[in-house]
C-alpha cells in the first residue's frame, strides 16, 4: 500500500542511525496546509499496535491507521536538489495539491 | 526614511559593475566594504548562520570559490498571492541587469535580492531550515506578509490595495 523508492529508504535509514533506540518512523497525515491534508513523520520507540507495517532494506515504517485511506498507492521519494531535500509523496488518489506539494487533498 | 540607501548592479559575470547611493546623505558611502546592501537596518534581510553554512557548502561542493550566491526573488503566484521563489546564482544566467541587486552577506555567504523583490521581504530572515521531513531555505518573519501559506512559500502582502508603490 506504501511503496518506497530506494533513495526514501536511505533517507530513513540516515535519520535513524543518527537517533539510537528509535526502531521506525511512523507515517501520519494531519489536516494543515492550503489543500487540506499534509503528511507527518514522526520517530517511532516502538511499532504502535494498529500501524501497518512496511519494511524496506532493514528500515521499518509504519503507517497511521488513521491515515491508510490518504496515503494507499502513494510512493515515498527522497529528492535532493540544492535548493531543497525533502521527502515527496506521489499520490495518484490525491485530487490537487498545494504549489508548494505539501498539502493536498483525495 | 529612503527606501535603500545603496545599490549595487550586476553583470553577467556576476560581478558589481557600479555602486550607487541613491540616498543624498550618503554620497560618500564607500563602496569598499565586502557588505554591499542597505545601510538602514529596517530594509535589511538576517541571513542565519544555517542559511550562510549551505551556501558556503553548496559553493564548496561546486569547487571552491564558485560565484555562488542564493538569489531570493518573489513573485506573483501560490495560493497566498505572492511565493518566494530561491535560486543559485552563479553569475552565467540571463537576468534582467537593469534591475539593481541587493546583496547581504554573512561568513562570506552572499544573498542576492532585486531590488523590488526586496521591498517584499525587507526585515525579514532567510534562513535554510531542516527537519525529519526536509530540508530548504525558507524566509521566515517577513514583516511585510500577513497571512502565508501552510508551507511559508507563498504569502499575502499587508496593506496591498493601500500601496501603490506595489503593483
Amino acid at each position: 500500500m506504501l511503496a518506497r523508492a530506494a533513495r526514501a529508504a536511505d533517507r530513513i535509514k540516515e535519520l535513524l542511525e543518527a537517533k539510537p533506540g528509535k526502531v521506525g518512523v511512523r507515517l501520519g497525515v494531519k489536516r494543515r496546509g492550503c489543500n487540506g491534508y499534509s503528511y507527518t513523520l514522526n520517530y517511532a520507540d516502538e511499532k504502535p499496535a494498529k500501524d501497518e507495517e512496511v519494511a524496506e532494506k532493514g528500515v521499518r515504517v509504519f503507517v497511521d491507521p488513521l491515515a491508510t485511506f490518504y496515503i494507499v498507492g502513494t510512493t515515498m521519494d527522497w529528492e535532493e536538489t540544492e535548493l531543497s531535500s525533502e521527502f515527496t509523496f506521489k499520490n495518484p488518489n490525491a485530487k490537487g495539491s498545494c504549489g508548494c506539494g505539501e498539502s493536498f487533498n483525495v | 526614511t529612503p527606501a535603500l540607501s545603496c545599490t549595487a548592479f550586476i553583470d553577467h559575470s556576476g560581478h558589481v559593475r557600479q555602486n550607487r547611493c541613491l540616498s543624498t546623505q550618503r554620497q560618500s558611502e564607500s563602496t569598499s566594504n565586502s557588505s554591499i546592501g542597505p545601510q538602514s537596518l529596517d530594509d535589511a534581510v538576517i541571513v542565519t548562520k544555517s542559511c550562510a553554512e549551505r551556501i558556503n557548502q553548496l559553493r564548496k561542493r561546486r569547487g571552491g570559490d564558485a560565484p555562488l550566491r542564493l538569489r531570493l526573488s518573489v513573485e506573483g503566484g501560490g495560493c497566498s498571492g505572492f511565493q518566494y521563489t530561491f535560486t543559485m546564482d552563479d553569475g552565467t544566467g540571463d537576468e534582467e541587469i537593469d534591475t539593481p541587486d541587493i546583496i547581504f552577506e554573512r561568513d562570506g555567504a552572499q544573498v542576492v535580492i532585486d531590488e523590488v523583490s526586496l521591498g517584499f521581504v525587507k526585515g525579514a530572515t532567510v534562513d535554510f531550515q531542516q527537519d525529519m521531513m526536509r530540508a530548504a531555505f525558507s524566509v521566515l518573519n517577513n514583516p511585510n506578509s500577513e497571512n502565508a501559506c501552510g508551507c511559508g512559500s507563498s504569502f499575502a502582502v499587508k496593506a496591498f490595495e493601500a500601496n501603490p508603490a506595489r503593483d
